[in-house]
């Protein structure tokens, strides 16, 4: 058995392959395939390549960025307001109440002005 | 007719059945073979004026067949990626489609093992168990020396025998 018997040809086969190879003389010498040809399945790696990158950035940035640009914004916004001392400040005065603002909301709660002035006088405002 | 033309003639009459069997093995199918045939039959006529008779006329047809049968290759191999496939996967499929297999199952997995190995172990396998070259003469068709031949061709035929395993096939 010969190391070829696995495939075979159509019958009559060799025959008129010779037959057309030897009618290569009568065509003409330049028909190298253009650069243009051969390069074509590599430019189109290239640009499936570019494409892919192109619309996945366009995707990952009108989905998965923005959230999270808005909250890093949030975070910052909140650190700067959290950390302005003239903030704490502004903070703190509305903790401090005159003895007359306390006096008006025991007042405007229902208490008599007789036991306010008790109260004011055991705590001795 | 020209000198060039009764050289072109009496290549075609020598080499061509050769030439077409050494790329059948590279291509596992008789059209694209066929197709692989002309255009190195093309590209030797083309380079016939170049030829200067410094190497054998055998070991520059060859030469010229199998840098176009490797290129098809490669190209083959650029497509099945495009199409999100392997070449491997391709050969598979070409192999078990071709009407002109006729050899038994086993033949058939020697065949995709065969297409299963790296470029240069492929082309090794293939001039020296299809091709029956000597050593020598695929050293001057490839420009690599002999030993590193042997040594390609031993590693192809250790993965080859373990590809076939389980089946009957002696090579």
């Amino acid at each position: 058995m010969t190391r070829r018997n696995d495939i075979s040809t159509p019958e009559g086969y060799f025959e008129a392959l010779l037959q057309r190879l030897q009618r290569i003389p009568d065509g003409t010498r330049t028909q190298a395939v253009p650069w243009t040809r051969r390069l074509a399945p590599y430019a189109a790696i290239a640009a499936s390549m570019l494409l892919a990158v192109t619309v996945g950035n366009f995707i990952l940035r009108k989905t998965a960025a923005m959230p999270e640009d808005d909250a890093d914004w949030d975070y910052v916004t909140y650190l700067a307001q959290a950390m302005d001392p003239d903030g704490i400040v502004d903070l703190d005065e509305t903790l401090f109440l005159s003895d007359e603002d306390i006096v008006n909301y025991l007042v405007d709660e229902g208490i008599s002005v007789e036991q306010v002035n008790y109260i004011s006088h055991e705590e001795g405002y | 007719m020209t000198p060039d033309e009764d050289l072109f003639n009496q290549i075609v009459r020598d080499y061509s059945e050769r030439i077409y069997w050494h790329v059948r093995r590279f291509v596992n199918s008789h059209e694209d073979a066929d197709d692989l045939v002309q255009d190195i039959f093309i590209k030797i006529w083309a380079a016939l004026p170049s030829f200067r008779g410094e190497s054998q006329l055998f070991t520059w047809v060859y030469r010229i067949a199998t840098n176009e049968a490797l290129n098809f290759v490669r190209r083959e191999k650029v497509r099945a990626a495009l199409r999100f496939s392997s070449l491997d996967a391709e050969m598979e499929r070409r192999i078990d489609a071709d009407p002109y297999f006729n050899g038994s199952a086993a033949e058939r997995e020697l065949s995709k093992a065969v297409a299963r190995l790296p470029e240069k172990q492929r082309l090794v396998f293939i001039l020296r168990y299809y091709d029956e070259l000597p050593y020598e003469e695929m050293s001057a068709i490839l420009g690599t020396s002999a030993g590193a031949l042997k040594a390609s061709y031993h590693i192809a035929q250790e993965k080859i025998r373990a590809a076939l395993q389980h089946h009957d096939l002696s090579f």
